[in-house]
């Protein structure tokens, strides 16, 4: 009875369909895999029962004869059903439900000592708590969106990516068993990925995979679509064809993602670049879009703080609340021991990568910059001091912060090239006579690397020095450092007058801004700022708590308000020491914005308005390790392996192929062993017949196995044309015509072979097998010769005349 | 098999030392004899047909007899005759050439339609009755009846009905430049026929003809065999396919075929290679085709190529 069930499944179920499944899961796989990336609380657990779910029910629309919309209305209305029941744990609480219940009709039928009935209800109260649960915080999220307010939450984000997820899958699975049309499948899976693989730089290798995946769907499938065609119009097909095809599909969709994964210029920014500029326009460098508000934050701008747009991001904003992963994205090593733990100076460890200076009163952006490169070891900018000192830090960055020069401190030199981008002088073009005056006003540099060693520069100057300086700035300065919009209101100068009246020196005043925002609680669980608002004014009077950067604004603009030049300053602060290795992780959650203040005689001091910085728990990093950061190469081995490894990939895939081609004969020739002689007799024969049409011998239905013989002898003969070539195939002759004997008998006569025959006939189809594929090859280099031969000589005759 | 194998290999290798080059002929005239049919051969003249038809009589060492027919011939100069003896006073039987064992009927399209009918109703009876009598031919019985194509001047060609009863039709054709001058210095002194050995007896040939009814035919060889001879019927240059009765020769030729070689089976080769033979003579051309100047030769190739052969799977590509 089992059995029957499973053949009957077995015969519903082929081994195509399976290929499909498992082509589209693969695709569909790498769409949740980039969700879990980047969207804050998903989960492929939770996500992948989903996609498998709407794959199998789509194949099952595709295969009945229901019409598109009854299909869209039945996977609408399954999928809002399910998906939440899935997300919110109801399934598994049913089912324990539906166990306890069938334990507890038993015990009462058979009266046996089983189940209490207060356990019963105590499941179907965890069913009622789980499915309110999921309601409660779905109608919350939901109240919230319509009253103007984007909160986080986890349940909600499963539930409508897990639709989404479902509907893409369900759509994909029935699109391509219905219309054998997997590229409209394929369209919107690949168009979600990019999208999000765009706000996340790691992982384009998803989108190789999806690549191959799709190109071997979409091959099999039309083949399949073509083949149905043929079925019905009656022209016979040859497995023989199909076979080729697939091998030619496979072969090109695994060549073609090679290639893709190996040519770098093929990568996910050249894909997205395009999608960006298409969805947001072209980002103008250093020119504020004043109608991008924080106010109404979408639903991917949430998420980062940052916009990785084409390089550097020129703008930052505020209250559209950080990522606190806690995945760890930078190594921060100092080579030297003298700074262990205690020793390094906070300064130390406070890793910058931009600093902003213009203030629009939702955020901050940069005046225009130019771009200077900088050799290996060559000193960005002159930068002797006596109040500062040089540290050197080895660098390692994850593929999420590739690209950005981060140093504690400004940046002295690099072990390798690198761009800084200066800004530049107010009113003035880049050249080379006002760069001294611009020197020291350092947007953020970048490097082609993800790992490098840096000298950079850290205040060491004490506080009786800072006091000694005096509030005289160059021009420069004054203009760029000291403007504040004019939206600020009156109330927030008043109060910075206020806090540092009783200050005697600019260094004072700085400190007693510092420690008057230190007062305010920190806080992360904030909605975006209303748009219409000066977010100082906002942080400082009606919220009275957030998170750095409120902090640092507030501080910005309360320094600037008294007449101190500052700016903000975007990076990393803190990270975990890793006492075994000497290291310093630095996660995702570490991510900070602060303050720098301008002192005459001195330069750029940083500053920390932020409370509690501790709040941020750095115990619970997740490990492991992003892959590139798991060893710590040496720079110049590192720098070395970002070559393409054509030769290691060559030497794998040549390895790969003797192997596989080993194993493929070997299995081949364990199969043989296994069949009687006759039937082995034929199966010889069969691939006999295909080497012949590899050696280009025609396909006659009337041939008899002896016509048959004499042609591929005949043919073998014919190639065989130097003594040596002779010596090596003539062998191929006797072997061909015992084959055919055994053939002929096989086929016509009426007793059986005589089983002993095996051992001998496979020895002789081993032989046999190697003559013909040299045989194969002479006859296709012969065939390519006489090719370019004859090219060769047309041209020598048209030169001629 | 091989006793098949070794006796007719020695027959056709003694008449050919009469007959030079002419190897597959040979062959097919002495399949004829052990698949107990009769021969027609169809050739010019002079190109050796009676030499033929005696040199296998003298292998054989049967008795040989030869009718020259014409168109006065009368069914009784075949047959024979009761004749009245006057010394015992008894009508006495006096044998006509057919009773012989290797018969030759040169020329046979001269014979009157009544004459042939004769002929051809011995061939198949393999007896003559007169007045009554039966009268049994000995066997081994074949008659090689030759007929001219070119002469169509007083002839009167073989009914359809006849010509079904020959086993297979054989042409001679003219020899080779080697063969034919092999053929002028052989015959210098004596003809070779004079020192012919008989190579085999009567009772063998017997033996033979009924071991090659157990030769072996795979079910998917009749199908082939069936599909040719149905597709005789169909073509459509064709106005009167094969019979039954071809399907028969051309399975029992096979069969024989093989059992000269030695196999206890038949192959597609062998059923390939006796088509013509068997089933030519059976096929009438429709008008236009003949117009066109199609022949059954070039049918029945287009035919083999049609059909597919059997063996093994791989037609299934």
């Amino acid at each position: 009875m089992i059995a029957t069930f499973l053949t009957s499944l077995r015969k519903k179920i082929s081994l195509s369909v399976l290929i499909y499944f498992l082509l589209i899961f693969i695709i569909l796989s790498s769409v949740l895999q980039a969700i879990e990336l980047v969207i804050r609380g998903t989960s492929v657990e939770v996500l992948r029962p989903l996609v498998i779910y709407g794959m199998i029910l789509g194949w099952l629309f595709g295969r009945s004869k229901l019409k598109k919309g009854v299909v869209f209305l039945l996977s609408s209305i399954i999928g809002i059903i399910f998906t939440p029941l899935h997300v919110g744990g109801v399934g598994s609480a049913v089912w324990n439900f539906i166990q306890a219940g069938i334990r507890f009709l038993w015990s009462s039928i058979f009266k046996t000592a089983g189940i209490d009935v207060n356990e019963l209800n105590f499941l179907g109260a965890v069913i009622q708590s789980r499915i309110m649960d999921v309601a409660g915080n779905f109608s919350n999220w939901i109240t919230n969106l319509f009253s103007g307010y984007t909160i986080y939450n986890q349940v909600s984000t499963l539930i409508l990516w897990g639709l989404l997820m479902w509907f893409l899958a369900v759509w994909f699975s029935w699109i391509t068993r219905k219309q054998y049309q997997p590229l409209w499948g394929l369209i919107p899976a690949a168009i979600l990925l990019a999208i999000l693989l765009t706000y996340t730089l790691e992982k384009r290798i998803l989108l190789v995979f999806m690549l191959g995946a799709g190109l071997i769907l979409i091959g099999l499938i039309n083949q399949e679509e073509k083949i149905l065609e043929w079925r019905r119009r009656g022209i016979s097909i040859a497995d023989r064809l199909k076979e080729k095809i697939t091998v030619t599909v496979v072969g090109l969709s695994i060549g073609i993602m090679l290639i893709a994964g190996i040519i770098p210029s093929i990568s996910i920014n050249a894909i997205s670049d395009p999608i960006e500029r298409w969805l947001y326009g072209e980002p103008e460098p250093g020119e504020f879009d004043g109608e991008f508000s924080g106010g109404e934050a979408s639903f991917n701008n949430s998420i980062y703080t940052v916009e990785r747009f084409a390089g550097l991001p020129r703008q930052k904003l505020i209250g559209t609340g950080p990522e606190l992963a806690k995945r760890v994205v930078m190594i921060v090593k100092f080579p030297n021991n003298s700074f262990v733990r205690s020793e390094i100076p906070n300064a130390g460890r406070y890793w910058r990568a931009y600093s902003y200076d213009q203030y629009t009163g939702t955020g901050w952006q940069s005046s225009p910059t130019s771009e200077v490169s900088y050799k290996p070891g060559q000193e960005i900018a002159d930068f002797q001091s006596e109040y500062f000192n040089i540290i050197t830090q080895e660098i390692r960055l994850s593929n999420a912060l590739r690209g950005t020069l981060y140093s504690a401190g400004l940046p002295v030199t690099l072990d390798q090239e690198v761009l800084v981008s200066w800004r530049l002088h107010p009113g003035g073009e880049s050249n080379e006579e006002q760069s001294a005056e611009f020197v020291n006003d350092l947007f953020a540099g970048t490097q082609d690397s993800i790992q490098y060693q840096v000298r950079s520069l850290i205040p060491t100057v004490n506080d009786e020095n800072l006091r000694l300086s005096v509030p005289e700035y160059p021009e420069w300065i004054r203009s760029r450092y000291l403007a504040l919009p004019e939206t600020v209101p009156d109330r927030v100068l008043g109060l910075a007058a206020e806090i540092v009246a009783n200050q005697p020196t600019s260094y004072d005043q700085a400190k007693a801004i510092e420690t008057f925002l230190r007062s305010y609680p920190y806080t992360l669980a904030l909605p975006a700022p209303p748009s219409d608002r000066d977010v100082a004014d906002y942080f400082l009077f009606d919220l009275q708590t957030g998170y750095c950067d409120y902090y640092a604004t507030s501080m910005v603009v309360l320094a600037r308000a008294v007449g101190l030049p500052a700016r903000v300053v975007v990076g990393y602060v803190g990270g975990q020491l890793d006492e075994e290795n000497n290291h310093y992780l630095v996660s995702e959650a570490d991510a900070h914005t602060w303050v720098e203040i301008y002192f005459s005689g001195f330069g750029w001091i940083p500053f920390e308005p932020t409370a509690a910085l501790n709040l941020i728990d750095d115990q619970e990093l997740s490990l492991p390790l992003p892959p590139e950061l798991e060893q710590l190469p040496q720079t110049a081995e590192l720098i070395e392996k970002r070559a393409i490894p054509v030769l290691e990939i060559g030497v794998g895939v040549f390895v790969l192929i003797i192997v596989g081609a080993w194993f493929s004969n070997w299995t081949d020739i364990k199969r043989l062993q296994q069949i009687n002689m006759s039937a082995l007799a034929l199966t010889l024969y069969l691939r006999l017949y295909r080497y012949g049409r590899w050696l280009g011998l025609g396909h006659q239905r009337s041939d008899t196995l002896y016509e048959f013989d004499n042609k591929i002898k005949g043919k073998i003969r014919n190639i065989a044309d130097s003594p040596w070539k002779e010596k090596q195939l003539i062998g191929a002759v006797t072997e061909i015509g015992q084959l055919t004997e055994y053939a002929v008998y096989a086929n016509f006569c009426e007793d059986s072979l005589d089983q002993k025959l095996v051992a001998n006939t496979i020895v002789l189809w081993k032989k046999l097998r190697v003559r013909l594929r040299y045989a194969i090859w002479i006859s296709f280099w012969k065939g390519f010769m006489e090719k370019v031969f004859r090219v060769n000589q047309d041209e020598n005759v048209n030169a001629n005349q | 098999m091989n006793k098949v194998k070794e006796l007719t290999t020695n027959l056709v290798q003694n008449i050919e030392t009469v007959i030079v080059g002419k190897r597959r002929a040979i062959q097919l005239v002495v399949l004829g004899l052990i698949c107990e049919g009769h021969v027609l051969i169809e050739d010019v003249p002079g190109v050796g047909k009676t030499m033929l038809a005696r040199s296998l009589a003298q292998s054989l060492n049967c008795s040989f007899s030869r009718i020259q027919c014409t168109p006065d011939m009368l069914p009784s100069d075949i047959t024979g005759v009761d004749i009245y003896d006057q010394t015992s006073g008894l009508f006495k039987f006096l044998p006509g050439p057919i009773l012989n064992q290797v018969v030759l009927a040169d020329e046979i399209n001269r014979a009157t339609p009544k004459t042939q009918s004769a002929l051809l109703e011995a061939m198949q009876e393999r007896q003559v009755t007169i007045s009554g009598t039966a009268h049994q031919i000995p066997k081994p019985f074949i008659l090689l009846a030759t007929q001219n194509p070119i002469e169509y001047e007083g002839t009167f060609p073989l009914p359809e009905a006849q010509l079904d009863r020959f086993m297979v039709k054989v042409k001679l054709g003219y020899p080779g430049l080697t063969e034919e001058m092999d053929v002028i210095s052989d015959q210098m002194l004596v003809h070779p026929i004079e020192s012919l050995q008989e190579v085999t007896s009567s009772d063998q040939i017997l033996e033979v003809q009924d071991r090659i009814k157990e030769v072996f035919i795979a079910e998917s060889i009749k199908k082939y065999i069936v599909e040719i001879v149905q597709e005789t019927r169909t073509a459509e240059s064709v106005y009167l396919g094969a019979s039954p009765r071809g399907s028969l020769a051309l399975a029992r030729a096979s069969q024989a075929w093989a059992a000269m070689y030695g196999r206890n089976f038949v192959i597609p080769d062998d059923v390939k290679l006796l088509t013509e033979a068997t089933l030519g003579h059976r096929i009438i051309l429709s008008s236009s085709a003949r117009l066109q100047e199609l022949r059954t030769g070039d049918l029945i190739r287009e035919i083999l190529r049609k059909i597919p052969v059997p063996g093994g799977d791989y037609h299934s590509e």
